[in-house]
């Protein structure tokens, strides 16, 4: 799915998120910079997927990755503001409400069990399975003659 | 002397006498050749390749400069740093089945080696290795200053010569072991840093009583409190800045990618992806517990306010009991060396195979580590003397390290994603970060002290400038890119997509 004219776009994207970044970043638009940061992001992740990327990938790890970053980050600003000056008035598990979001929604959902997790999970799925590994290893032996 | 000084004396003995056996151990098989001993090539399962790459990206950065950060401008630093653990996976799924793949087809042993089979080009090899030297310059600087706070906390000597003493014994033990050795020390480190991880969460309970008193009572210091328990801080620029960058942190880091070249087998990386990245995930917590405890400690009237911030984990150390106490400092020493083998390693190669071979200059595998053992003594003294006296400019250097390390990263992490990255891209955007590093970064920045638009960070948009340059050049040039890539990599990509 994200190979030729796809992945080229998708990179276009990433070009073009980049400048909007240097301009937002540069008139201190901290929200909107972030927002393009985590596009950004969430971008690498599905050309790291690759040709394989399906409905399944876009559900989990891709979408499941945008909804609990992105939802996230929307929960940090909002909490940040309202509680700016005064303290939080509620806490968390002990914390600021959005330093709890920044512990599950960030470490350990969207660290660990999405972007780290689906890794190993979706690994002979989406990264590389064994037929396909030895079909590349012998193409990869013949091209070197026996030598790299 | 108290029983902790002196449990902390008997453990840190132990502990280097242990590492320092490591390193001589791993000598017969880092001496065969330069693939060993450089890049200790498909020779580890993924347990000790996955703590070792977490515990390479975790130096005493985050063990001394974290808790110190935390204590003087709040929690910000949690979210930031919990972006590097999805990065860690993001790393993985762009990084992982390249350098795998790639160790089949080539003979890749460094990073310079990937920019050159990808491209084709000396130019390329040159100023990759060039923008990485400054690197593992600025890093070893800011690294032997943090092993000298450590030294200095514990034994009493001087930051300076606490610095010299842990360079001069990982110098021993890395010019032996290499590659080979730098890994199982940091797989060894990486576990004594877990095991400091847990003292200093049982540490935070044992002196704020919980994070419901420790937060309240720091939200009520008056007028910063609220903003020091935020997501978001005092450093608002930094903060946000760092979101974007910490995103590719891990990713763009090739101390951390190249130690998959280690790994006995493909099938290896989704273990040692998870095992490295949840390593990482809980290393992360140094950036809260320390830094909050001593913050608590602070407003309570327990303590007084710190000179020097880099202090508080040391200041944390100092209200545990003995047990907690002696294992965070066996993770601090940990910390204080890990990263310092995989640089000097990294060093060593990079004058050694890097830069001789963008002149056509190749040695044979024995002359390769031979000369890599000599060049691995000469980073290191000069790395010495830089840290020894850089004065000012070595905390400057530190700030280069991680931005430069991600923007030149950027040609070799998209020339492995796309057909149509080309040569010339490539070699316009590893000129680009090369100048404004020191032009952006270390002149405007570090020297005549000015800043950069809303108060980022100049490597904040070094990075960005890179990634403009690489992907837009790309579309105007077409040198090594479709067509015209060199075979390997036509074969490389007919299986990565």
């Amino acid at each position: 799915m994200i190979k030729g004219t796809t992945k080229d776009v998708l990179w276009v994207v990433e070009g073009v998120l980049a400048i909007l970044m240097l301009i937002l970043f540069a008139t201190a638009s901290w929200g909107p910079a972030v927002a393009c940061a985590l596009a950004f992001g969430a971008i690498l992740f599905l050309i790291g997927g690759g040709s394989k990327v399906d409905t399944m990938f876009l559900l989990y790890p891709f979408g499941a990755f945008i909804l609990f970053v992105g939802g996230g980050m929307a929960l940090v600003f909002h909490y940040w503001h309202l509680f700016y000056s005064t303290g939080p008035q509620m806490l968390w598990m002990g914390n600021h409400p959005g330093v709890t979001v920044v512990w599950l929604g960030f470490g350990l959902i969207g660290g660990i069990l999405i972007s780290i997790l689906s890794y190993t999970l979706l690994f002979e799925k989406y990264v590389i399975s064994e037929s396909e590994w030895q079909r590349f290893v012998k193409e990869a032996a013949k091209l070197n003659g026996g030598e790299k | 002397m108290t029983p902790i000084k002196i449990g902390e004396i008997i453990f840190g003995i132990i502990y280097m006498i242990f590492v320092f056996w490591l390193g001589i151990s791993s000598q017969k098989k880092a001496g065969e050749s330069g693939a060993d001993y450089f890049a200790s090539s498909k020779f580890f399962g993924p347990v000790m390749i996955g703590i070792a790459t977490a515990t390479v990206g975790m130096s005493s950065f985050g063990f001394v400069g974290g808790p110190g950060l935390t204590y003087a401008t709040g929690l910000w630093l949690v979210m930031d740093s919990m972006f590097f653990t999805i990065s860690y996976g993001i790393m993985m799924w762009l990084n992982g089945k390249a350098m795998r793949m790639m160790g089949e087809l080539a003979v890749v042993e460094t990073y310079a080696d990937l920019a050159y089979e990808r491209y084709q080009d000396n130019a390329i090899r040159f100023f990759l290795a060039l923008n990485l030297l400054i690197c593992v310059w600025a890093y070893m600087g800011t690294q032997i200053e943090g092993a000298g706070y450590i030294m200095n906390a514990i034994f009493g000597v001087p930051v300076t010569v606490g610095g010299v003493i842990i360079v001069v014994y990982t110098v021993l033990y890395t010019v032996m072991g290499g590659m080979i050795g730098s890994i199982k020390v940091d797989a060894l480190q990486g576990l004594l840093k877990l095991l400091c991880i847990i003292a200093m969460v049982v540490g935070f309970f044992y002196i704020t009583h919980g994070a419901t008193n420790a937060i309240t009572t720091i939200a009520a210091i008056p007028k910063v409190g609220p903003r020091l328990v935020a997501p978001i801080g005092l450093l608002v620029p930094l903060a946000m800045s760092w979101v974007f960058v910490m995103l590719l942190g891990t990713a763009g880091q090739p101390q951390i990618s190249t130690k998959l070249y280690g790994l006995n087998s493909y099938k290896a990386l989704k273990t040692a992806g998870l095992v490295g990245g949840v390593s990482y995930a809980v290393m992360c917590v140094v950036y809260f517990f320390p830094g909050t405890s001593v913050l608590y400690l602070v407003a309570k009237h327990h303590m007084a306010p710190l000179k020097v911030s880099d202090m508080a984990v040391f200041a944390f150390m100092n209200h545990l009991p003995t047990t907690l106490s002696v294992m965070v400092y066996l993770g601090l020493l940990a910390a204080s060396m890990a990263t310092t083998s995989t640089f000097l390693v990294m060093g060593s190669y990079l004058f050694t195979r890097d830069i001789a071979r963008s002149f056509g200059k190749l040695l044979s595998p024995k002359r390769e580590v031979v000369v890599g053992r000599w060049a691995l003594v000469i980073v290191s003294l000069g790395a010495l003397i830089w840290g020894m006296f850089g004065g000012n400019m070595v905390a400057i250097m530190g700030g280069i390290g991680l931005g430069t390390f991600i923007a030149a990263s950027l040609p070799v992490i998209v020339g492995y994603q796309w057909r149509k990255a080309t040569r010339e891209a490539a070699l316009a955007a590893e000129i680009l970060t090369l100048v404004l590093s020191i032009g952006s970064t270390l002149v405007y920045e570090g020297v005549m002290k000015r800043h950069l638009w809303a108060g980022v960070p100049g490597y904040a948009y070094i990075i960005l400038l890179a990634v403009v340059v690489m992907i837009f050049v790309s579309f105007l040039t077409k040198g090594a890119a479709g067509d015209l890539m060199p075979e390997k990599m036509k074969v490389y990509f007919h299986h990565m997509e």
